[in-house]
């Protein structure tokens, strides 16, 4: 006889389920079970993937969740159909409305209203009747059975026995069948699956210690007794439910009741509210020929086919509320002055330029519409927009109140177990001191759960550690076991749905820890669902952009340029060209990092061309398929192109022979090998994810049959490709890269012409960038630029650009000396609140004296000791310590209750009077660290100034000093280590890159393979290096090539010189 | 009250149940199975999976039997 588990826990119990759905529907599948449930607390996450799974497995699959009630009880539901779906969604939604984020409980009101096409079991030993019963309240629990009867109905409502093999176990089936007997009820067998196979145990048993912060030696309520709650065959089943055969029935009963309830793929995005009641196609096309005749002036032919093929396109695919949708929110983004750039594959339409989304003409640079929508690949299109961080949830906000709060949630995401993430959790539950634990995870890369022992293989820096791994085998062993499982549930950080229905039909909503509704379905799901996501992102570049733009208008005197546009900056400047061409471009867009100095210095960018180009070249893909090389070679005309088929000349021509865009391999398999739009965008997809050999050999083949048929020499279609081959791993839009270029070029623009407005803009918007603060303050003073210290009567709630005073020489500079002064929102505690105190207080009088403003602003102690420490009073008074000291007792005759009065000039009395004078004020080394620890940067010095005595002993070059040198040179460079990396290589060797800061400047260093083995252990987890090496030139650009690295010893070095000063 | 013996003991199954087991020279029949469970343990230390048994024996006698998953049984307590 075959029976169906009803009550089974998947990872999306949130560390309560040990097993995954593929192998939960593979064990079940193995055991001949024709139907499984998924019943996990409180949402139904796993439905989509457990729908497909399941079918795939030929098994049908039944949705539920194991309910938890108002009164605390738990309730298995199960969905019998798509109205019992959208029913249990409802239910989920209020147990989220009546409990809250963390306690999601049902309302016995709700479920009298939304229990039609559902079946419920009585649940575990937490469901309300069995719970009873073992209390040996047998009425109460008689009365708890009625209750749910006559909420659920008769044929609704069984009574669940387990075969848990628990104390009282027997007693309690017995009680339970009897009761059932009584009140005329159906029993079922279940075993409240947490895991596919007893061998599951140890890892839910951890996860138990993880989801109650305890270790595997505490002892809780929840951890499960015994290794019993795996998916028992039919056989185990039968043996343990011989006195209630009646039981085993009624799951195939039930299973034979439940039809597959999920809806998957249903056209749910809403209707497009078109004025006078237009068709949507017919608005559409009006606004995308409006908006052509705006950015083109005339309309040609040629641009009025492109534009018809893709309102086909469009109108075909039913998408065209979508593409409406969108425009308006671009339009509302407009009215509001607030920036934004459209980015991703949507920058291949012209319609979505005309609309005005994207500011990318895929006319002019020939881009292919195919690769962001197509008839035969009929997927969901998506635009993706960044708008000013800041604004973003304000845009947000508009899309709820034009579609209604009912139809508009945010998507949610899942954070999952990685070797990181895994090693914290689980190392905490095995009992490792929490030092050690960190200490361990800081060492791993940032790599899947279950990449731990490859890792370990791997990296130098794992295997040359003094923590002995063999101690940490079965931590390594449960953390690979949990690899991928959903930690918790959050916000995708910019994803939302809107849905023609109210969503609660669709997915259960919940509040997210940002206080907005979520979906309980990832970006993925809910495209299977039939909802369409928006991508409206947060981009702090466009924040720091519009902060520049502003700064640099309110400027006033001759370096201003009064009305300057950054919609209208010249994309031909040379002087930009030229900065870009120095490789000195810290704090541009996408061109700031090691790898795209590098590459800038080297490759003689001219136009907007090859900014594209660069953007997307520093990619996985490109440096795997070894094409940077090539780029630059052929870019700087030292190498010719040269094209094995006439075809490609067309194809490739803009990127000097080298396949660099998605776009392009699209258009090779369809104009080499005759693909269909659908065939070729297989061949993309196989290969910018590159995840089976098998695949791509298959593929393969096929593009050179059809090449061959399509009139291609076998030899000439095998390399052609070859070259798509080398490209596999990582590929790049050539869209997204256009809509990317226009504002790193930008931001170069920026950065050249107006450094002090830009790096002021960058610091207030941080985090930002690749670099930390204390990397952008040290460019800024590089480029002449003081950053200022914060200042109590100066500083405001940003990052500001000041005039400083004239030399003094008589002559009035042409160019005033710019500054920036550190905002007082960077200062550490500092909230909104405090700041708001500080300058509006400031605004009715400066500050006159430190006891002037605790007084007037009566702020936390906290706060004005870290004001003081980073300098915020030095204008007042130059000695921070003798404040310090004033600050203790200011505060205790204020909190005194002495009665102070500002004009009298009874409070520096009172001071003399109650403590020290003439405090020696801290050391330059002591106000260093001070500032660091409080601000997080440090604003006149840095750290490598004070270790120079030291790093000249050891005959260590400053960077300033490297720049002289020549190349060839064995030198010796020191610095704090930023951003080492180790990005992939054609050859799968190992590169590390990383840059040495310095008080001067920065020094990139390469690391090859050999050295990275012998010193991989020092270079990720020491911050502070000597490098031995030697100095190559490369391009404009110097760099060493390291030979020999050494930790530098800061603390010794910070005591000796402490003790010679 | 309870005395902990822990101690090993010969035990005589019948359908996969204890039946009877001999204690200090003396075979005790068991009368009654008043309760059973499983534990899996301290599976970090390797310890086995065991059963738990409540039995009552034909003398009245209250004791609380552990069979390990590897066979051997285990006289953990005696209730008096």
């Amino acid at each position: 006889m075959a029976f169906v588990h009803l009550h089974v826990h998947s990872p999306f119990s949130f560390l309560d389920g040990a097993s995954s759905i593929p192998a939960l529907v593979q064990r079940a599948a193995e055991l001949e079970m024709p139907a499984l449930a998924i019943t996990d607390h409180n949402n139904v996450s796993a439905a989509v993937q457990f729908y497909k799974t399941a079918a795939a497995a030929g098994i049908k699959p039944i949705q539920g969740a194991e309910l938890t009630l108002e009164n605390g009880h738990h309730l298995t539901c199960l969905a019998e159909n798509s109205a019992g779906y959208a029913n249990l969604c409802r239910l989920l939604t209020s147990a989220y409305q009546h409990g809250n984020r963390l306690d999601p409980r049902v309302p016995f009101q709700a479920l009298s209203k939304y229990n039609k096409g559902l079946i419920f079991l009585s649940g575990c030993r937490r469901g309300e009747v069995p719970f009873l019963m073992l209390q040996g309240k047998a009425d109460a629990a008689r009365a708890a059975a009625n209750r749910y009867l006559k909420i659920c109905g008769r044929d609704h409502f069984y009574i669940e026995l387990t075969s848990d093999f628990l104390p009282h176990t027997a007693q309690l089936n017995r009680a339970l069948a009897e009761l059932a007997a009584e009140l005329r009820l159906k029993v079922v067998a279940a075993n409240n699956v947490h895991y596919a196979e007893k061998s599951g145990f140890p890892l839910h048993d951890t996860l138990t210690c993880i989801r109650t912060l305890t270790r595997l030696e505490d002892v809780h309520p929840e951890r499960r007794l015994n290794a019993e709650n795996y998916l028992k065959s039919p056989a185990e089943m039968r043996q343990l439910f011989t006195a209630y055969p009646e039981a085993l029935a009624a799951t195939l009963e039930i299973a034979e009741r439940c039809q597959p309830a999920l809806d998957l793929q249903r056209p749910l995005f809403p209707a497009f509210p078109v004025p006078q009641g237009k068709p949507a196609a017919v608005f559409l096309r009006e606004l995308t020929y409006e908006g052509a005749m705006k950015r083109y002036g005339t309309i040609t032919s040629s641009i009025r086919q492109r534009l018809e093929h893709e309102l086909d396109i469009i109108t075909r695919l039913q998408v065209e509320d979508y593409f409406l949708a969108m425009w308006d929110i671009a339009c509302f983004a407009r009215e509001q002055g607030i920036r934004y750039a459209g980015r991703g594959s949507a920058a291949d339409s012209a319609v979505v330029y005309c609309l005005g989304i994207t500011e990318v003409d895929a006319i002019a640079r020939g881009l292919l519409f195919e690769r962001f929508l197509s008839l035969e690949r009929a997927q969901k299109p998506d635009i993706d927009i960044d708008f000013d961080a800041r604004c973003r949830d304000e845009v947000a906000k508009y899309v709820y109140g034009k579609y209604g709060e009912e139809h508009v949630a945010s998507v949610c995401t899942f954070n999952t177990f990685r070797a990181r993430s895994a090693l914290r959790d689980f190392g905490k539950a095995l009992g490792f001191s929490p030092e050690e634990v960190n200490s361990l995870a800081k060492r791993f890369p940032h790599v899947p759960a279950d990449a731990i022992t490859a890792a370990l293989d791997k990296f130098p820096e794992l295997r040359r550690t003094p923590v002995p791994m063999w101690k940490y085998r079965q931590l390594f062993d449960l953390c690979e076991k949990a690899a991928g499982f959903p930690r918790f549930i959050g916000t995708h950080l910019g994803g939302l749905v809107i849905c023609r229905e109210p969503l609660t039909a669709v997915t259960p909503l919940q509040p997210a820890a940002k206080g907005v509704l979520i979906t309980q379905f990832d970006k993925d799901d809910v495209e299977e669902l039939g909802l369409i996501k928006l991508d409206l992102l947060s981009l702090r570049t466009l924040s720091a952009v519009e902060d520049a733009v502003a700064s640099i208008n309110s400027q006033a005197g001759p370096s201003s340029s009064p009305g300057f546009c950054y919609e209208k900056i010249p994309l031909d400047d040379e002087a930009t060209y030229r900065r870009l061409n120095s490789g000195k471009t810290i704090g541009a867009f996408q061109l700031e990092s090691p790898a795209q100095r590098a590459l800038q210095a080297r490759l003689g960018a001219e136009n907007m061309e090859d900014i594209i180009a660069s953007v997307a070249l520093i990619r996985p893909g490109p440096i795997k398929g070894n094409m940077v090389e090539p780029f630059i070679a052929r870019r700087r005309g030292q190498e010719e192109p040269t094209y094995i088929h006439p075809a490609l000349e067309r194809i490739l021509a803009k990127t000097y022979g080298v396949v660099l865009y998605q776009e392009q391999v699209i258009q090779i398999a369809t104009e080499i090998a005759g693909f269909t739009p659908g065939e070729s965008d297989r061949l993309r997809r196989v290969m910018t994810h590159f995840r089976s050999q098998k695949e791509m050999d298959a593929i393969g083949r096929e593009f050179i049959a059809k090449a061959a048929a399509n009139g291609v020499e076998q030899d000439v279609a095998k390399t052609i490709f070859s070259y798509i081959v080398g490209y596999a791993g990582y590929g790049f839009c050539e869209a997204h890269a256009a809509a990317f270029g226009d504002t790193a070029y930008k931001t170069s623009y920026l950065l050249e012409h107006y450094p002090a407005h830009f790096y002021a803009a960058i610091l207030s918007n941080q985090p930002m960038g690749f670099y930390p603060p204390n990397t952008i303050c040290l460019e800024a003073r590089r480029r002449n630029i003081p950053i200022l210290p914060p200042d109590i009567n100066i500083s405001t709630g940003q990052f500001t650009v000041e005039e400083l005073p004239s030399g003094g020489n008589g002559k009035a500079p042409a160019e005033p000396r710019l500054g920036i002064r550190v905002s007082l929102a960077q200062v550490a505690k500092m909230d909104q609140t405090s700041l708001r105190k500080i300058l509006s207080e400031r605004a009715k009088a400066p500050y006159r004296s430190l006891m002037d403003f605790c007084l007037r602003a009566q702020l936390d102690k906290d706060i004005t000791t870290n004001l003081i420490l980073c300098g915020a009073f030095d204008a007042l008074h130059p000695n921070r310590r003798q404040l310090l000291w004033d600050l203790d007792k200011i505060l205790e005759l204020v909190t005194g209750g002495h009665q102070l009065s500002l004009f009298s000039g009874e409070l520096p009395d009172l001071l003399r009077e109650a403590g020290p004078q003439d405090v020696p004020d801290f050391s330059p080394k002591e106000k260093f660290l001070q500032e660091y620890a409080v601000l997080g940067f440090n604003v006149s010095s840095h750290l490598m100034a004070f270790l120079r005595p030291y790093l000249k002993q050891r005959r260590a070059a400053s960077s300033r000093q490297l720049e002289q040198m020549a190349p060839g040179k064995k030198v010796c460079a020191a610095g704090i280590v930023i951003r080492p990396h180790r990005p992939p290589t054609k050859s799968g060797r190992t590169v590390v890159f990383l840059t040495l800061e310095d008080e001067f400047g920065m020094i990139d260093v390469t690391v090859f393979e050999d050295v990275y083995h012998k010193y991989g252990h020092i270079i990720f987890t020491e911050p502070a290096l000597l490098a031995w090496g030697t100095l190559e030139q490369r391009g404009n650009a110097k760099s060493i090539t390291a030979r020999r690295v050494e930790a530098l010893p800061l603390s010794v070095m910070w005591r000796q010189d402490n003790k010679k000063a | 009250m309870a005395r902990r013996v822990n101690a090993p003991i010969q035990v005589v199954c019948r359908r996969n149940q204890p039946a009877a087991f001999s204690w200090e020279g003396r075979l005790h029949s068991i009368a009654q199975i008043i309760e059973s469970w499983k534990e899996r343990g301290e599976w970090w230390e390797k310890a086995p999976e065991i059963t738990v048994y409540q039995v009552m024996t034909d003398d009245q006698g209250l004791y609380e039997l552990h069979h390990q998953a590897a066979g051997r049984w285990i006289l953990y307590k005696i209730y008096d």
